[in-house]
């Protein structure tokens, strides 16, 4: 029974291959938008472990200067292990680029990473007799690299040397990077022409984007390097801590290392941002599953009905059909993997430069498991698919049925009824999670429901917003009034993919008025913190100010420190109290008593240190309002002291809690600093540039003016907004192409009316534009559907997403020229997916169309 | 009105030609009404659909007399045959005559609307006359998927003679219908043509409904005799 059956569906191929053609590309599209996403995902999650990760095995503990003023020296390191403190390793670290012939052939600078290998090998092959611990090498797997690493970067040598170890893509990258360039040595270089060891790859994801070499080639190749740390091997006893504290220098301290809460916390974070971006991607492609599946299905009606006359039950129609969904599903899983994971190299460079923006990790490349990748894939591609199928296929039922009872008024109301009953629900739970959720996911999951809420008023009153529409039509436009009638009608046919539409339509107004308001945002603020003509970063003392005093010139250092609050890490920087930056600080909030223009007080209490200033991140993070008290260390002096909170200002893209105190808290001898705002007049500025090149500093190089400052913030915002914006277009393009699916199916039903008024004299050409405003229309009407939900959509991400995953906020700005973009790109979009289907209608001679209908 | 001269038409399938029509020649007078028989696949379908300028002959001419000229219809372009359907054929078929998502009323106005661009009221009162004529006037603001299939055909008659075409060409009116419709609406078609001096070709397997038109056409072999 079934083999037969079988065949007649494979040769049903021949006279649907478009059908077809739509399913499988719509299933590969699905597949490789998840597979991309999952190879972006874990890739970006190693990279992410590694940053955590140490070098080697079972550290626990590491030796850092105990400021940012402070530096680990060599003879430091030469003292403690002299003192009996062999367990220590030092590490070196410098960011750099590559470069061959002179020319620089990286992007992004990339991670060198110096280790002493030889004390580690030395310590690792001797009895651990005097640490407590337990090294053995169990642990090993979780650390970049093991024994036969480390004896391979101290012992190997080539007859260019030493050996440096690196990611087999960072390797590749540098090679093609080199072949652009036409470079006829292809020996990679450093700025000033020492040759790096030879590369070679180590298929580690972990390694990210670093190059790990021993120390001395780190020092023989950037001679100025600092020790970052000294790493102590094995867990160590408490007398052993007490030693090792006794001995250090005051200049030094010893961290343990126990961020584990902290990186699964951020890792979680950014697993779910990114399962989210996949899921919407993959949710949008399974209803041009389920349109496909229909186009499918309607264009075998025919015979279907044959095989049912012919005795073939119901079930075994199903089960077959089935059976070519979990096949066509395994096609274009490989497919779409393969697609996937070419599109996550393309998009390599933009993720990471994102994902770096955002989390402030290093991503590099991830290894691909292909058998896993698969078989994630396939399984939730093969549930989706299955999912997707049976709506479909169920309709298909009730087709092969004589009575249709889907038209019956009772079954209609009823339908309506269950709509408005869905409506409810969502917006129910939708709003207890906006109003209770603590955890980032039930907020993506309020978010989704907002978006369905959104699809069920669509449902219940799209044709009713249609005849409204219909009723502006005036009665001199016959043609165009008889297509919005029959857009009503199409209404209840294309439900689904006006859902997807409806969906990829929100969630762009939503997310572009996001970015918008964040644009705006960020801008104006931007705009008035950086109240300073110029602007100086380095982080170690040129005497500048002492230059600026010379020339007249008014000059701010900005002083950090870093310390804790409840346990957790938070910043304490400098902020002085001119009139000046006075008027540079942007709040978001002022404690009660400096509310009504008060704020001439504000900054008297703020001068006389009674208050402090917190950003959006502290607040939001230990809710703290402002008017509140915190005990913090005094930046100096490190005593504990109530502050009260005079107010909680804006600080976009950081993702630390901040406090701001006043400059003379800090002091300038002991406290760190990276930052020295200028203000000056020509005059001043170029006789300090003089004073400066005088010293030997390049002035050119050192200081940004403001507007270089403003624009080049703006350029990394707009780069981070890019996914953003893709994924968009993406989503956009996917739904529009459940719209071409289903206009498909749809262009069959309304044949015999457009042959009918084809045969009135109306021109082909004419017919595809009332084809074509009919199908516009349905898309107006639920982007005028998508604007107030997405409206809602930005707030909810903006006050609640934005909230709780980066603990900042900011006004919601409504453009109209916005909303208006995504109304114009949206239709764009489908004007370009249904033309093909459109002018193949079109080109479709009216007397063939005659034959065929009667 | 209408002269066929020595038209011509054949179709290649699978490698075989098949002559349809062989130096066929007609003419016929506005107010004429003829019918036209024949076996299935004789090619009745496809004169139809030449005097429609839907399809073109390999050879011969069919001419036109508008106004004071005559115009050869196997030269026309797309946009003047769709001219030509505007303002001068109105078509029936056997099924599909009626768009589904507008009323009767609307439905028959429609070609009135294409054909003129305005809808007055002196088209009010025609097709309140048509209509009433057809008997199908107290249904006007329903929609077609509610009317029985003789009603349909009815209105679809009413549709096909709104915009006052000189020539009305039907394709087996009334092949969906039982014996009774039948009757009823084929007489209804000529009587109404003849009423609105509305030259009728009808295709038909019926000799019951032929028997009705002044003209018995009978085509075999690719050739037409009067019966």
């Amino acid at each position: 029974m079934y083999w037969p059956f079988l065949g007649v569906l494979l040769a049903s191929y021949r006279n649907s291959k478009f059908s077809l053609l739509m399913l499988l590309c719509s299933l590969i599209i699905a597949c490789s938008g998840l597979s991309a996403v999952l190879v972006i995902n874990s890739s970006a999650k190693q990279s992410y472990s590694s940053n955590e990760q140490f070098l080697v095995p079972n550290v626990f503990h590491q030796i850092i200067p105990a400021g940012n003023d402070k530096i680990l020296t060599k003879q430091d390191y030469a003292n403690l292990r002299r003192a009996g403190f062999t367990e220590l390793i030092a590490i070196a670290q410098t960011q750099q680029h590559v470069f061959v012939e002179g020319k620089r052939i990286t992007q992004r600078r990339i991670e060198y990473t110096g280790i002493d290998t030889y004390a580690l090998l030395s310590y690792l092959s001797v009895p651990k007799a005097l640490s407590s611990t337990s090294t053995e090498n169990d642990n090993e797997d979780s650390s970049l690299l093991n024994t036969g690493n480390f004896s391979q970067l101290a012992f190997s040598s080539t007859d260019r040397g030493s050996v440096a170890l690196l990611h087999p893509e960072l390797h590749q990258n540098l090679i093609d990077a080199a072949k652009v360039i036409q470079a006829n040595d292809g020996e990679f270089k450093t700025e000033d022409a020492r040759i790096l060891p030879q590369l070679q790859s180590l298929e580690n994801a972990a390694l990210g984007n670093d190059i790990i070499m021993d120390i001395s080639n780190l020092f023989a190749l950037y001679p100025d390097s600092q020790l970052s740390s000294l790493l102590v091997i094995g867990e160590l006893s408490p007398t052993r801590v007490r030693r090792i504290k006794e001995e250090l220098p005051e200049h030094l301290s010893l961290q343990q290392l126990n961020t584990a809460a902290q990186t699964s916390e951020l890792t979680n974070s950014f697993h779910l941002n990114l399962m989210a971006m996949a899921l919407l991607m993959f949710v949008v492609c399974l209803f041009i599953v389920v349109n496909a599946v229909n186009l499918l299905l309607h264009a075998r009606l025919a015979w279907l009905k044959i095989c049912r006359q012919l005795g073939i039950g119901r079930q075994q129609l199903f089960l077959v059909q089935l059976c070519e969904v979990v096949i066509l599903t395994l096609i274009a899983t490989i497919a779409g993997m393969l697609l996937g994971i070419e599109l996550a190299k393309l998009a390599s460079p933009t993720v990471q430069s994102t994902l770096e923006n955002l989390y402030q990790v290093n991503v590099g490349f991830g290894n691909i498991s292909l058998t896993g990748l698969f078989i994630q894939v396939f399984f939730i591609s093969l549930l989706g698919c299955v999912a997707a199928s049976i709506l479909p296929l169920q309709k298909l039922n009730q087709d092969l049925s004589s009575t249709k009872s889907s038209d019956h008024p009772a079954r209609q109301k009823l339908w309506t009824r269950i709509t408005w009953g869905l409506f409810i629900a969502f917006s129910f739970t939708g709003f207890l999670l906006l109003n209770f959720a603590q955890a980032l996911w039930m907020l993506l999951i309020a978010t989704a429901c907002v978006i369905l809420a959104g699809c069920c008023v669509l449902l219940v009153n799209y044709p009713l917003a249609l005849k409204q529409i219909n009723k502006l039509i005036p009665s001199s436009m016959p043609l165009l009034s008889m297509s919005a009638k029959q857009s009503m009608a199409l209404s209840g046919k294309t439900k689904i993919a006006c859902c997807a539409f409806f969906i990829a339509a929100t969630s762009n107004i939503g997310m572009n008025l996001m970015v918008d308001s964040f644009r705006g945002a960020t801008f104006t603020w931007l705009e008035q913190r950086l109240s300073a003509d110029y602007y100086i970063y380095s982080n170690t003392e040129l005497g500048i100010n002492d230059i600026a005093a010379a020339s007249g010139v008014i000059i701010h250092q900005r002083f950090d420190n870093y310390t804790k609050y409840q346990g957790k890490d938070i910043q304490q920087f400098s902020y002085p109290s001119t009139p000046r930056y006075q008027e540079a600080m942007s709040f978001y909030d002022l404690a009660p008593a400096f509310q009504q223009n008060n704020i001439q007080n504000l900054w008297a209490s703020f001068e006389e240190k009674n208050g402090v200033l917190i950003n959006q991140q502290f607040a939001f993070g230990f809710d703290v309002g402002a008017g509140d008290q915190i005990a913090i260390p005094h930046p100096s002096t490190g005593q504990l002291n109530n502050y009260l909170v005079l107010g909680i200002i804006y600080d976009f893209g950081n993702p630390s809690p901040q406090v701001l105190m006043p400059v003379d808290m800090f002091d300038p001898s002991t406290s760190a600093f990276f930052i020295y705002s200028i203000q000056a007049n020509p005059e001043q500025l170029s006789s300090f540039k003089k004073a400066l090149e005088a010293k030997g500093l390049d002035a050119q190089d050192r200081m940004i003016s403001t507007s270089e400052l403003l624009k080049l913030s703006m350029k990394a915002f707009d780069d981070t907004f890019i996914i953003t914006d893709g994924l968009n277009i993406v989503t956009l393009l996917v739904a529009a192409l459940s719209l071409a699916c289903a206009i498909v199916v749809i262009m069959n039903d309304v044949r015999p009316q457009n042959m009918l008024v084809r045969s009135l004299g109306v021109s082909a050409f004419k017919t595809q534009i009332l084809a074509l405003f009919q199908y516009l229309l349905l898309c107006f009407v639920a982007l005028i559907f998508a604007t107030p939900f997405g409206i809602l959509l930005s707030w909810v991400l903006i006050f609640e997403i934005n909230y709780q995953a980066f603990s900042w906020t900011y006004p919601l700005l409504l453009s109209a020229s916005k909303i208006a973009k995504v109304y114009v790109t949206s239709l764009c979009v489908v004007c370009i997916v249904i033309a093909i289907p459109l002018i193949r209608a079109g080109k479709r001679p009216l007397i063939s169309d005659i034959r065929q209908m009667n | 009105m209408i002269s066929i001269d020595n038209i011509s038409k054949s179709y290649t399938d699978a490698g075989e030609t098949r002559v349809i029509l062989n130096e066929l020649s007609l003419s016929f007078e506005q107010g004429d009404s003829l019918s036209i028989q024949g076996a299935s696949g004789s090619g009745k379908s496809t004169l139809l659909h030449l005097l429609a300028a839907l399809d073109k002959p390999d050879s011969g001419k069919i001419m036109l007399q508008h106004e004071d000229c005559m115009l050869n219809l196997s030269t026309f372009s797309e946009k003047q045959a769709d001219q030509y359907r505007k303002h001068h054929v109105g078509l029936i078929f056997q099924r599909f005559n009626l768009i589904d998502c507008i009323s009767v009323w609307d439905n028959v106005k429609l070609p009135i609307q294409i054909s003129k661009g305005t809808y007055g009221e002196e088209s009010d009162a025609f097709l309140k006359e048509l209509l009433s004529s057809l008997g199908v006037y107290q249904h006007r603001h329903k929609l077609p998927n509610r009317l029985s299939g003789g009603e349909q055909q009815r209105v679809a008659i009413a549709r096909g003679l709104a915009h006052k075409p000189p020539l009305l060409l039907a394709d087996e009116p009334t092949g969906n219908l039982d014996g009774k419709n039948s009757d009823s609406v084929s007489h209804l078609l000529v009587e109404t043509c003849k009423a609105q001096n509305t030259a009728l070709l009808m295709v038909t397997h019926s000799q019951k409904v032929a028997r009705l038109t002044e003209q018995q056409w009978y085509l075999e072999d690719a050739r037409l005799r009067a019966i």
